[in-house]
């Protein structure tokens, strides 16, 4: 596939490849090949009533997209927003007063009506000017790259609804292919060594709801993602013993595809057979690409500074940072990296739990956007980082040391970079003190729909035939491209 | 954790979503407040406006009537002027209901025709209701509350596919898509489906060749008979309960995940009563209510009461972090929520979890009814007296036993002071016989010095001890001095061994007992929160809608021979009175889905609102009849189901089939389906012949090593490997074994890259494979028809032709060989003359792959290379002797001669416990050339084991290397049975069946391939074995293993 030894000039130009032969147009420009969209619609499109080919070819997008990677930083738990991104003057003003508007609680029996202002100050960064909190000074360096939108709502305070609701697009319900799967199954794969979806899983365990959060639901599982381990080996039996590697095993996955294949034949229809005969290909390639994909070793020095591998606080998130960046480098369409244990849960001690998950998450985080732009991918790679719902902004339990603050779906915030996003930008607004998103109110939908749209899919169009129906993401409801939002 | 309290009630609001009321069909159909307007209304405005005692605004929505009557601001419906109807108002206008959810505008679109049209009410309202969101007619209708009837045969075209009434409601689906049954599956097919469904194992080739034996019509049905019977059957259908049941071996209290030590006794259980086929009824009693059955107090267990407490560990199945700490009342009312929907996951097919902050909002189940249910095991919880995972242990020990122990016991006492009387006395003796060998005036000295007390010693006794350790005579170092004082102390310590050997061990039972009169009250938690119990004290019964309309009870009194509340035992003998509409459908449904990898519904835990409409109803309702009327008896519904032709059916979709029911909707092909974790990891064992089937007993632990990997080693079932809830078995979870938190009411069957590099690299499957081809090779001597096929086979030899030979010959005056015999013995190792060495005949000749051992003068060892390429053949060695005794070894290369038939020697060498380095150059070697490696004994040949290792190149003129012919990694045993006759026996051991046509040249064609490619890289004595190895993995990989068709 790509010979290119350097990976990231690798990328564009296996890419560029990809997308002339999937379009059969020769060397036609890029821009020329992106201004024909109703060629390109017709081209992704599925016929009525009709899935695309279920297989793991690259597709042309439906329309000319922005981006062709996504590196979602899922922070579930629940980031308290008020305290990072959603500065609120209101709130630190009256800070010990009863709050006089609703609030929907999750936790009625500690439940309390005392506004808690941030115990963290806020200033102005960037060119641009957005305010964050003194516990993300890394993020605070990237804010002219990102756009922080302050307006996202799932209406459920529950993290698996809302969890639920961001993975799959229906609040609550599981049994439904994830994003990822959306994205794999619309666009196919630009790695041919790869799994195109992959899950980095936390030290600490799996987030809640496990392998829901990457299940492909009622699509095949072809397009469910593919977890690495979050420590040596990643992938388990990556490694063939050292005389059965190279053409031995190419003899045996030979036979095994033959043989699997007159399998098949017996078996007219049933493409379960047929996607593990695949698998077998994927798996094989992926032995070299996954060791080499991992292999952080020969990073320079600096790069490693960069995501604070020299430092045991952020060392683990900032490994996985970086080798998210490898694989999307390589030709990987999704990768999502979860936490263990809810570290954004902070029910109580918001005081040390907070400034604990910032420090381990913030250098990474903001280091994948400063190296992805130093390597010129920012422009084509979407970059997420948010939890499924944010946190209240009045008091949990008693104000005092142990004070927390209870779930929050009404508004919270979740911020974008790359891929077509518009950097050095706030989007939307809470009330005053932080509670509901009031102002341009981006519910996940409006979520899926707009990262969709920004990878060349429209969620409407983007169709999934099963059980006699049609599925969409958005199952149907209302979900609109925040237009705002992008470059 | 604390994010799952609330979930119940956020997912409310997420199904509304998800689920839009349905709109009247026509426009001009007309729109009913019960069938149209109630149930949006139950969504958006009656957790205020009704479903709570305290009405907001004093208006009560669940009536026409009382919407009529209105609240503190006037009126909220003028029936035929929406305009004027306060309801309507609130609701355009935003204002209700207060928050974010608002009532989508198309369902505010139908309240107002609703309205215009005059309110029509399907039913007049009564006058008087009772508190809360009630249960409608409805509601009633959904199909899984409806009585069970038996369903009404339909008329169809196609009976004589019918083999069961079950086959028949089907015909009537397929036939309605001009469809049918697809032919019989041949009986091949028949077999394998029907071993690897009843009992997780492949047939035996000896059940498969009496199967196609048996030409008796009823030669299935007897098959089936004797699966059923068989332990395996047990043990496959028991890990299908396993699942629901949440299964563990662990607690599952965060990273400590500690192990439960006496779950097994759980597991065992259920194993033995599926195997008795003990109807579901009593098993499902005895699981929920065992220990009600039994008097009390607990004393004197008998094995049946053993068993009875064990079976009670189903409501102990669950996670349960109450040992880790955190808020007692918190943690311990997840374990009893987690129970709960585990009971409700596997009998009643209701998230009924869902009613535990609130009244469900889309299924009929109040939170009244939520903690009715829980209110039948609240004695047995008992919350209030919580007992954490390690109090929960019952001593099995009978009286007899604790008697037997302490009269054991007090034997080994008497043993144990006899034993040290006796040492004494030998120590005392042994002493003086020792303290007789000194001078007689050193005597007294020495005796007091060591007699007396180590702290009183004189400086000059503690020298005097100093200086003579041999006096320092314990019972340890008795043996030293005398044999007859170990006899007699060994004579008492083997007694008293064999004594404690017969010591009863008190064994424990984890278990679930309810206290006899005990009374525990409970009350319905606010919004579920375990802290905040609210109203009076709810009498147990079972859900309402499950009883019928107007008939809601509490349960009867039920007389317990333990002398408890018998809440459990009446409310499992309701469940299975045969009414009940939800229990026999929900068990039947999961019998049905363990045959065919799908359910009738296929949300076999949710037969809700949420969950999936049956695809055959009538069939469902059948098999639930059916289930109740035979019993309740698993083995029999077993029958019917395996009897049917739906299951006998071929898995090959027709070319109509494909096109009419491409997603095998109407079950027009048995549908195929990929094997369990469990399932693939016990048919490898099972193909290798490593299988251990002990039945039974404390799990097998599963090791982790220090990279977090979790692999079994162990030959057992899979069953019986330890279940960590946190540490899940590599191989078996990347094969979607549950994930238990707290139970797995479905299998998924994933297919993900991990499973295929499992296959590939795992060691797990590597080592079964090499397992295999040990046995492909000893057995396939027997496998006359597999001999038979390699006989009729042509081609081109598999493996390289050896280029070395073994053998022994005498040495001519001049030092040449002549009469070189080929050695006749192979010990798997090495070669020699015969299995006994030396060999009477030609004494100690051996070669292995280093070296060897050569005979008397008259035998020496011949190791032989036949030149394969004429070209200039280079052997390169070291030869060593390590021997100081005899007189060495000598060592000699012969070769061609200058003439035809003449030989002549190229080198020799001498050396004895030492070694010399042997090079030779031969120019001009031809193909066929013989050239013979010899070592002889000199004059004698005591201690002569040689090692020769030679380094063997064949170059061209030019000095390309032509091959490589070194003599360890080229060293071979004789060739085995036919490669050929040994592939077509890996078939049949792994796949049941002869090679296909075309299969075996494939096979063939591979195994050259690889045997060229490993040749060289891997001694020649194991190439035919990992060259059959290999060919073992990839069928061991194949979809055809796989997955049942």
């Amino acid at each position: 596939m790509w010979t290119d030894n350097s990976p990231h000039s690798g990328r564009h130009s296996r890419r560029w490849l990809l997308r002339q032969t999937a379009m059969g147009f020769g060397s036609v420009a890029l821009t020329q090949l992106l201004a024909s969209e109703g060629l390109l619609a017709a081209e992704g499109a599925a016929k009525p009533g009709e899935n695309l080919p279920l297989d793991l070819k690259a597709r042309s997008p439906q329309h000319a997209p922005r981006a062709n990677a996504m590196i979602s930083l899922f922070m579930h738990g629940g980031p308290s927003h008020v305290d990072l991104f959603d500065p609120k003057a209101e709130l630190t003003k009256n800070s010990g007063k009863d709050y006089q508007g609703d609030v929907g609680y999750s936790f009625v029996n500690r439940a309390s009506k005392k506004l808690l202002g941030s115990p963290w100050k806020f200033r102005k960064h960037g060119q641009c000017g957005t305010e964050v909190s003194e516990l993300l000074p890394h993020t605070a360096r990237i804010v002219d790259d990102i756009c922080v939108v302050r307006s996202m709502h799932t209406g459920h305070n529950g993290h698996e609804v809302s969890i639920r609701y961001f993975h799959g697009g229906v609040a609550g319900v599981t049994g439904r292919p994830t994003m990822g799967s959306w994205i794999v199954y619309g666009l196919g794969s630009e790695s041919a060594n790869l799994p195109a979806y992959m899950v980095l899983s936390d030290p600490e365990g799996h987030p809640v709801d496990g392998t829901h959060n990457w299940s492909s639901g009622f699509m095949p599982p072809l397009y469910q993602g593919t977890v690495l381990r979050p420590k040596e080996p990643r992938i388990p039996n990556l490694v063939p013993q050292a005389e059965m590697a190279g053409p031995v095993q190419r003899a045996n996955l030979d036979l095994l595809a033959e043989l699997n294949r007159r399998h098949a034949a017996l078996h007219p229809g049933e493409a379960d057979l047929e996607s593990r005969i695949a698998g077998y290909e994927l798996a094989s390639r992926m032995q070299t690409a996954a060791a080499e994909a991992l292999d952080i070793s020969r990073e320079p020095e600096e790069v490693r500074r960069l995501y604070g591998l020299d430092h045991d606080a952020t060392r683990e998130y900032g490994t996985r940072c970086l080798i998210a960046r490898r694989l999307v480098e390589r030709g990987v369409r999704f990768v999502q990296l979860f936490l263990g244990g809810q570290p954004w849960d902070n029910h109580n001690t918001i005081k040390t739990g907070l400034p604990a998950i910032c420090r381990r998450t913030d250098q990474p985080a903001a280091a994948l956007v400063t190296d992805l732009k130093r390597l010129g991918l920012l422009d084509t790679t979407l970059v997420h980082w948010g939890g499924e719902i944010g946190r209240l902004p009045v008091c949990e339990g008693p104000l005092d040391n142990a004070v927390g603050r209870d779930h929050n779906g009404q508004g919270f915030t979740c911020w974008l970079a790359g891929g077509g996003i518009k950097g050095g930008m706030a989007f939307g607004a809470t009330d005053e003190v932080g509670h509901k998103a009031v102002e341009n109110v981006v519910t996940p939908n409006d979520f899926h729909a707009t990262l969709l749209h920004l990878m060349g899919l429209d969620h409407e169009q983007l169709q999934f035939f099963a059980n006699g129906r049609a599925m969409r993401i958005t199952d149907g409801r209302k979900a609109r491209v925040v237009r705002e939002i992008l470059a | 954790m604390l994010g799952t309290a609330c979930i119940g009630f956020s997912l409310f609001a997420a199904l509304v979503a998800s689920r839009p009321v349905s709109p009247p069909s026509g426009a001009g159909s007309p729109v009913r407040f019960e069938t149209h307007i109630r149930p949006v209304l139950r969504v958006y405005c009656l957790d205020c406006h009704g479903g709570e005692e305290k009405l907001q605004g004093g208006l009560d929505l669940r009536q026409v009537r009382l919407m009529e009557k209105g609240g503190k601001d006037g009126p909220a419906l003028d029936k035929g002027k929406p305009e004027a109807s306060l309801l309507l108002d609130r609701m355009k206008s935003g204002e209700m209901p207060p928050g974010e959810k608002k009532v989508p505008p198309e369902q505010i679109a139908l309240i107002e025709r609703w309205i215009r049209d005059g309110a029509a009410t399907l039913r007049p309202e009564p006058e008087k209701i009772d508190p809360g969101v009630a249960i409608t007619p409805e509601d009633r209708a959904w199909w899984a509350y409806q009585p069970l009837k038996a369903p009404k045969p339909p008329a169809t075209t196609a009976q004589d596919r019918a083999r069961t009434s079950g086959d028949v409601f089907l015909l009537e689906a397929l036939s309605a898509k001009n469809l049918g049954f697809a032919p019989d599956a041949d009986k091949r097919t028949l077999i394998r489906r029907v071993a690897l469904d009843l009992t997780g194992l492949p047939p035996t080739r000896e059940e498969i060749a009496g199967f196609l034996r048996d030409p008796s019509p009823d030669a299935y049905e007897k098959l089936v008979d004797a699966y059923l019977a068989s332990p395996a059957y047990a043990e496959r259908w028991a890990r299908h309960w396993l699942d629901v049941f949440g299964y563990a071996d662990s607690d599952g209290d965060g990273t400590n995940d500690s192990p439960r030590p006496y779950s097994y006794k759980f597991r065992d259980y259920l194993i033995r009563s599926i195997e008795k086929d003990k109807p579901l009824n009593q098993l499902f009693l005895e699981m929920l209510a065992g220990d009600e059955l039994l008097p009390r107090p607990l004393k004197d267990p008998t094995p049946q009461q053993a068993e009875l407490l064990a079976a009670t560990m189903l409501l102990r199945l669950g996670p349960d972090a109450t040992a880790a700490g955190g808020e007692q009342v918190i943690v311990a009312d997840q374990v009893m929520a987690d129970s709960l929907k585990i009971v409700g996951s596997s009998l009643l097919g209701l998230t009924v979890g869902c009613a535990q902050c609130h009244d469900h909002k889309y299924d009929p189940i109040p939170h009244t009814d939520y903690f009715r249910l829980r209110a039948i095991f609240a004695p047995a919880w008992n919350p209030a007296a919580w007992k954490a995972p390690g109090s929960r242990m019952v001593s099995l020990m009978t009286e007899a036993q604790r008697q037997e122990r302490a009269r054991v016991e007090g034997r080994e006492r008497e043993l144990v002071a006899a034993r040290d009387k006796k040492a004494a006395e030998w120590i005392a003796k042994v002493f003086d016989d020792e303290i007789n060998k000194f001078p007689e005036k050193e005597r007294q000295p020495l005796r007091d010095a060591f007699k007396a007390p180590a702290d009183k010693r004189t400086p000059e006794q503690k020298k005097l001890v100093e200086t003579n350790p041999k006096l320092n005579i314990s019972a340890s170092v008795l043996y030293q001095f005398n044999q007859k004082a170990v006899d007699e102390l060994k004579k008492i310590d083997d007694e008293l061994a064999a004594v404690r050997a017969k010591k009863p061990v008190e064994d424990f039972v984890s278990c679930l007992v309810e206290d006899p009169g005990l009374k525990v009250e409970t009350r319905l938690n606010h919004r579920g929160d375990p802290r905040q119990p609210k109203g009076k004290p709810l009498a147990p019964s079972d859900l309402t809608i499950a009883q019928p309309e107007g008939a809601r009870s509490d349960l009867p009194a039920e007389k317990t021979p333990a002398g408890t509340t018998g809440y459990r035992t009446a409310w499992v003998k309701s469940l299975f009175n045969g009414r009940h509409p939800l229990v026999g459908r929900v068990l039947a449904n999961r019998i049905w889905l363990n045959h065919f990898g799908r359910g009738i519904v296929e949300s076999p835990s949710d037969f809700g609102q949420l969950g999936r409409l049956p695809s055959h109803p009538a069939l469902l309702d059948h098999l639930a009849l059916e289930l109740a009327d035979k019993g309740w008896s698993q083995k029999a519904l077993h029958r019917l189901i395996l009897r049917s032709t739906v299951y006998r059916q071929s898995s090959a979709a027709s070319a109509d089939a494909l096109a009419r029911d491409p997603g095998n909707v109407t079950y027009s092909r048995f549908p195929v389906h990929r094997l369990e974790a469990e399932v693939i990891r016990d048919r490898i064992l099972a193909a290798s012949g490593a299988l251990d089937p002990t039945l039974f007993g404390p799990p097998v632990v599963t090791p982790e090593d220090a990279a977090g990997l979790v692999n079994a080693n162990s030959n057992r079932r899979s069953i019986y490997l330890q279940v960590r809830r946190s540490r899940p078995e590599t191989m078996l979870a990347s094969f979607d074994a549950p994930v238990l938190a707290p139970n797995c009411d479905k299998r998924v069957s994933s297919n993900a890259p991990t499973q295929a590099l499992v296959l590939m690299n795992g060691e797990f499957v590597r080592a079964q494979s090499i397992q295999l081809a040990k046995r492909v090779r000893a057995e396939v001597t027997a496998n006359t028809q597999a001999l038979a096929q390699a006989k009729a086979f042509t081609g081109p030899p598999i493996l390289p032709t050896p280029a070395w030979s073994y053998g022994f010959a005498r040495l001519t005056p001049q030092g040449l060989t002549e009469g070189f015999a080929p050695l006749a013995h192979w010990t798997g190792g090495q070669w020699q003359g015969g299995t006994q060495l030396p060999d009477p005949a030609i004494g100690w000749v051996l070669l292995h792959a280093a070296g060897g051992h050569p005979g008397d003068k008259a035998h020496a060892a011949v190791r032989r290379l036949t030149v394969p390429a004429d070209g200039l053949l280079e052997l390169n060695g070291t030869l060593k002797h390590g021997s100081a005794n005899g007189d060495g070894v000598r060592a000699r290369l012969i070769v061609p001669g200058g003439k035809p038939g003449e030989r002549a020697k190229a080198g020799q060498w001498q050396v004895k416990n030492g070694s010399v380095q042997t090079t030779a150059r031969l120019q001009g070697v031809h193909a066929g050339d013989v050239v013979d490696c010899v070592v002889d004994c000199l004059e004698t040949e005591t201690s002569d084991g040689f090692e020769w290792p030679l380094t063997v190149t064949l170059k061209s003129p030019e000095g390309k290397v032509l091959a490589t012919l070194n003599s360890s990694t080229g060293f071979s045993g004789p060739s085995g049975p036919s490669l050929v006759a040994q592939a077509a026996h890996a078939i049949e051991l792994v796949h049941g069946r002869p090679p296909r046509e075309g299969e075996l040249a494939l096979l063939v064609d591979f195994m050259r391939l690889q045997a060229r490619q490993l040749a060289g890289k891997i001694s020649g004595a194991t190439l035919e074995e990992t060259v059959v190895a290999l060919l073992c993995q990839q069928l061991l990989s194949t979809n055809e293993f796989l997955y049942v068709d």
